[in-house]
């Protein structure tokens, strides 16, 4: 599985699991409440576990953050 | 008639006198009734903007029942000492909004819609400096419906405003808010997710001059955060989206005063010299 696909599964099977929704690449993450403020912190600190560094806070914004695609084209995830 | 008017012992004027030479704070018996009139005509202009854009105009008190501020999720954010002149049941009210949602209950609302009030408004601030005030005059503009018409809404807020502040003179920017609305600035998760979401923008003054920085105005996206508490639905039944625009009116008058002097920034106005 590479990582892009490891990520997409961690935000299926653990950030949106009890809500019973499914993201693909290209799903908007923080549409209609997708991710909480819980959420958003567990994916950011699994990212860092991708990328093997820590994302300052001024990275975290829309831009790089919209989908599972967009953060993995910004932060480096290889596909 | 505006609601605005300061305080004897204006922290305004206080502030003033350390930033542009020429204003004495002793001198307040001669400043005071020009600053006084700067901030009611900023007032006044927001308000009009606000009525033509289709706003109702709410009359709120200064003072806000502590039981709304529970309802509002005011104490879950942020420490009650935060209030000022408080007792048992009340205090002087920390922002204008708070005030709205009850206003707003138990209608049916339509797409989109507009209010607005201003309110002598109090806060205990964690920092000192130049725009903080414990005592303070905010105009707000509320702004609940579809989340996409309040979300369209506030883009427009947000030019109209930038080009307001141009046009007086005042160099300033846009910037996505690094405080947080809803909680404490140390829960994180909260903040980041506003800052991903760009649910607060403030206008900033620019430059290196002495109120940089200064924000005079906020525009905020409240999500269903205070639709829920208040119960705020829409003709269609389902819950409302809100928004918020606020202006820090004696923050405006400091930040134009000390660019302009205080007899250019009264011409402004339309008020005298003496």
């Amino acid at each position: 599985m590479s990582a892009q696909e490891q990520l997409l599964s961690y935000v299926n099977n653990e950030l949106l699991a009890e809500r019973n929704l499914r993201a693909e690449a290209n799903t908007l993450l923080f549409a209609d409440g997708w991710i909480d403020s819980l959420s958003i912190l567990k994916l950011i600190a699994y990212v860092e576990l991708l990328i093997g560094r820590e994302i300052p806070d001024q990275e975290i914004v829309m831009e790089n953050f919209r989908t599972v695609d967009t953060i993995a084209q910004h932060f480096g995830v290889r596909p | 008639m505006t609601h605005v008017a300061c305080n004897e012992t204006s922290e305004l004027i206080d502030q003033l006198a350390g930033l542009c030479p020429g204003i004495d704070s002793h001198d307040s018996v001669a400043v005071q009734p020009k600053v006084t009139a700067l901030t009611a005509w900023l007032d006044e202009s927001f308000g009009k903007m606000a009525v033509v854009a289709g706003a109702k105009r709410i009359q709120v008190s200064d003072r806000i029942e502590k039981s709304i501020l529970e309802k509002a999720g005011f104490f879950e954010s942020f420490s009650a000492e935060k209030l000022v002149d408080g007792n048992d049941s009340d205090a002087r009210t920390p922002a204008v909004c708070y005030q709205c949602y009850p206003h707003l209950a138990r209608r049916e609302l339509d797409e989109l819609g507009l209010w607005t009030c201003v309110a002598e408004c109090g806060r205990n601030e964690d920092q000192l400096g130049i725009g903080r005030f414990r005592i303070f005059h905010m105009r707000e503009i509320v702004l609940v419906g579809s989340g996409q018409r309040v979300h369209d809404e506030r883009e427009v807020w947000m030019s109209k405003i930038s080009r307001f502040a141009q046009s007086l003179g005042l160099d300033a920017a846009l910037q996505p808010a690094t405080d947080c609305f809803f909680a404490a600035a140390e829960t994180r998760g909260r903040r980041l997710l506003q800052q991903v979401k760009g649910l607060k923008f403030e206008l900033r003054i620019s430059g290196d001059g002495p109120c940089a920085g200064l924000a005079i105005a906020s525009f905020n996206l409240h999500e269903t955060f205070f639709a829920r508490r208040f119960g705020l639905k829409l003709h269609s039944g389902s819950e409302a989206y809100s928004g918020c625009i606020a202006f820090g009116l004696e923050r405006w008058a400091l930040a134009l005063i000390q660019k302009l002097g205080l007899d250019r920034a009264c011409a402004l106005a339309g008020v005298r010299p003496t």
